[in-house]
């Protein structure tokens, strides 16, 4: 009786062994793609809001495409070593990859040689608009109900200290924008860099700086709990979470900012492969489950098909070069 | 009232994801390179399957006993199973190596609770005032903070403060690789787009420890077939109870320390660990026993990291802001579920949630003997194999754990580069930890500073002047020249300062 499970177990290895020869065996036809498990590469660490995404997500695609979908974290270098490893992966659709903003800026912070042309959009999924946040007393001592409140106390009082991530991050770039379109000198202020919107945000309740830019969402418990207050959302319109803060737009500063989320594949997937991905993807972010899921999660819902977002990011790539070139960084 | 908390969390679906999370806890903890941050980011998913008190019963658990668990493979094998447990190498790993394994993870198995026990205690009675504490520091205080642990480097190498001068030193170099992070510019990576945010600090850890055990039993064939773990006298948890009760001021000091440090935001409990040793060793009437395999040793750092954990808990509660990535998931996973960090926290349904959290990390803590008691029953009958099967067991984990960490062939090359850098340190009687710690602290030192003087536009003086600063630099002179200090008061009072 003892022997028994060594004997399934065997053989169980051997047939998961012969399954595995044989799977290579079949030559890859993409007119029955997906055949066998998909990799989705994902450029930032577990647990982070991109990860959450990237299984959430992964979990609803094997759904669909009746294939696993795994997600391993190729973290490290801003994001640079996921999305090199997604770019560089074989153009088969077997290894995507979840990028993010960053790819925007790899390239011209010289962090990289990838950016948007060394891969395909399949579809964008989420985008979470920009925010700059100050402390209640300062808003209240100065008067600040937004952000060009604000902008006109730092053309006064120049040397007012943000943070919200690193140099050349993304919510660095939604302060260097907001501030070349209302025709302020990026040395007004200065960016003190941190490893994350929370740790900036630390600062910022303790009121050892002066304003915090990151997305909404990050700021959401100290904005609820009152700890923080908005001056402006970079968003086309106002969030239906947060409907008392005004968009740039309103006070006149035609600014948009937010931390893209899409699923990419490397340049020369074959289109039948791209249109497969993008149509499950499709088919997943219209539907009530992920709706739910990322309303409850508070992550901003921002779909585009794979024209558009190819379109999208070329256009962020061109413009974070610009806004991180006249901010003196590269 | 703690009837009914008790009530709300001693129900099947709450047991069940919770047993059962302690118990993957003890294999995450025990794999190097498998972190509890990783387990906690898997298991988040399964928790949308729960009640909420069933799904941070589940992840809580898992967080709490993979700490301890990562003892059992640094004192058993050296190659500490997650970051916090580097300290277990020391004193834990000498045990082992006099045959006394079990009673350096009898230690560990009663002093983790009790660490944990003394910080979620502290977290339930303080920690909105706690938090208002870890606010006031800024970058001068933090740096002060790095500096103290920087401090407990010249504790840990005394005798050999040279060689330990020249570990802090190799130590501080790693720590400059990567992305400067003021200017973003890529520091010593030679264009390797793995070096961008600078070494990584489990590939290295877990190379220095574990790779040079190898290589010395190698270059010693003969020991090939002994069973490297060594068993005298099985010590059981009865054995070690008393001693416990002696050192009771130690592992209060020591969880103190931890649940402080845990508490600020950005330092974590493995900087706890270490700088919990450094006390023990400073206060110690026998500083010298301390790396040879000394109770004090292995006491101080394993309560110090379980307080740690918890006290990551107080800037998460208080003012929303986790003190570390385990709980910045758990934290996501309860807000959805209802919970208010922040000054609203005990109202309503997040007031339910909050005091569920506290029962689940006191219960975890008491749990946490039984299923600890079996997971090193487990762990020490397949550690009694001869070396000939250890030694590639060993080499396995090293190679796994720097791997599954990110999935990255170049981490396992940087695994092995750092065996041989320890192989070679040792030999050369370089002590290790000072390497470990300056890696740790290197760049929190680097980074506060920098920004300190971003903010004073160059000026050193907010470094000394401010009021916290100042405590913290006062807390260094007496760390460091106590000895001194105490024998002067003795002299003036007229004492003999010779103890029997």
């Amino acid at each position: 009786m003892k022997r028994k499970p060594t004997t399934l177990l065997m053989f169980v290895l051997s047939t998961l062994l012969v399954a595995s020869i044989a799977v290579p065996g079949c030559a890859p036809d993409t007119a029955d793609y997906p055949t066998k498990a998909i990799t989705l590469v994902c450029p930032w660490g577990a647990g982070g809001g991109t990860d959450r995404v990237a299984r959430f997500l992964a979990d609803q695609l094997s759904n669909e495409l009746g294939q696993p979908v795994a997600v391993i974290n190729q973290t490290g270098g801003n994001g640079a070593v996921g999305h090199n490893a997604g770019a560089l992966a074989d153009p088969d659709g077997y290894t995507l990859c979840i990028s993010t903003w960053e790819l925007s800026i790899l390239r011209h912070m010289g962090w990289s040689d990838i950016a948007h042309d060394n891969v395909r959009g399949v579809a964008m999924v989420n985008l979470d608009p920009a925010g700059l946040m100050v402390h209640p007393s300062d808003a209240a001592a100065h008067g600040w109900e937004n952000a060009v409140d604000w902008i006109d106390y730092v053309k006064q009082n120049p040397g007012l200290e943000v943070s919200g991530t690193g140099t050349g991050g993304v919510w660095h770039v939604a302060l260097l924008g907001m501030l070349a379109e209302a025709g302020v000198s990026a040395d007004q202020v200065e960016w003190l860099p941190s490893t994350g919107a929370a740790e900036g945000i630390t600062w910022l309740l303790g009121q050892h700086i002066d304003a915090v830019t990151c997305s909404i969402v990050e700021a959401g418990p100290q904005l609820e709990a009152g700890t923080l207050v908005a001056l402006g959302t970079m968003s086309e319109e106002r969030l239906a979470a947060f409907p008392d803060i005004p968009t740039m737009r309103e006070v006149g500063l035609d600014w948009q900012l937010g931390a893209w989320r899409g699923i990419t594949v490397p340049a020369g997937t074959p289109d039948e492969v791209v249109e497969v991905l993008h149509d499950a993807i499709h088919r997943i972010v219209m539907s009530d489950t992920w709706i739910n899921w990322m309303e409850d999660q508070g992550f901003g819902q921002f779909y585009l098909n794979s024209a558009d977002f190819d379109t999208f990011m070329a256009q962020d790539y061109a413009a974070g070069g610009a806004l991180l070139e006249a901010g003196g960084l590269i | 009232m703690i009837v009914d908390v008790l009530a709300s969390v001693m129900r099947i679906e709450v047991l069940a994801p919770w047993i059962l999370g302690m118990l993957l806890g003890v294999f995450v903890g025990a794999m190097p390179g498998m972190t509890a941050t990783m387990a906690t980011a898997i298991l988040v998913p399964i928790t949308y399957y729960l009640s909420p008190m069933g799904g941070l019963a589940m992840i809580l658990g898992t967080a709490c006993v993979s700490i301890f668990a990562g003892d059992i493979p640094a004192t058993y094998l050296r190659v500490p199973g997650t970051p916090s447990s580097g300290v277990a190498v020391l004193d834990g790993y000498q045990m082992t190596r006099q045959g006394k394994a079990s009673m350096a993870l009898s230690f560990d198995l009663i002093c983790s609770p009790l660490g944990g026990l003394v910080g979620f205690i502290l977290l339930i009675g303080g920690a909105t005032a706690l938090a208002a504490i870890a606010l006031r520091f800024s970058f001068y205080e933090f740096l002060w903070v790095a500096v103290f642990g920087l401090a407990t480097c010249v504790i840990i190498s005394r005798g050999t403060m040279v060689k330990g001068g020249i570990a802090v030193a190799i130590g501080l170099f790693v720590s400059t690789v990567g992305v400067d992070i003021v200017t973003g510019y890529p520091r010593f990576t030679f264009g390797n787009v793995n070096l961008l945010s600078g070494v990584g600090f489990i590939p290295a850890m877990i190379g220095l420890f574990g790779i040079p055990v190898v290589l010395r039993t190698i270059m010693t064939p003969k020991r090939m077939e002994l069973p490297s773990v060594e068993e005298k006298k099985r010590f059981s948890i009865g054995d070690v109870l008393p001693r416990v009760v002696k050192h009771r001021a130690l592992i209060l000091r020591s969880s103190l320390i931890g649940t402080f440090i845990g508490s600020l935001p950005g330092a974590g409990a493995d900087i706890a660990a270490w700088v919990a040793y450094g006390v023990a060793k400073r206060n110690s009437k026998t500083p010298e026993k301390f790396g040879t395999g000394i109770e004090e040793g292995v006491i101080a750092p394993t309560s110090a990291n379980n307080a740690g954990v918890a006290g990551a808990w107080i800037p998460a509660l208080a003012l929303g802001i986790p003190g570390d990535s385990i709980t910045a998931i758990i934290l996501g996973a309860a807000m959805i579920y209802g919970l208010r960090p922040g000054p609203l926290m005990f109202e309503g349904a997040s007031g339910e949630l909050v005091r569920g959290i506290f029962a689940i990390g006191i219960m975890t803590q008491i749990m946490l003997i039984p299923i600890g008691f079996l997971a090193i029953r487990a762990f020490s009958k397949i550690f009694r194999l001869p070396n000939s099967v250890i030694m590639p067991m060993i080499l396995l984990f090293c190679i796994l754990g720097s791997y599954a960490l990110n999935f990255n062939m170049f981490d396992v090359g940087l695994m092995f580069a750092f065996g041989l850098l320890g192989f070679y340190m040792e030999r050369n009687k370089i002590p290790l930890p000072p390497l470990v710690l300056a890696i740790i602290l290197g760049p929190l030192i680097e980074r506060n500073l920098r920004l300190g003087l971003m903010q004073t536009g160059g000026s050193l003086l907010p470094f000394f002047t401010r009021p916290i600063s100042v405590i913290v630099i006062v807390a260094i002179i007496l760390f460091l020249s106590w000895g001194r200090i105490y024998q002067l008061i003795c002299r003036l009072r007229g004492v003999n300062t010779t103890q029997e």
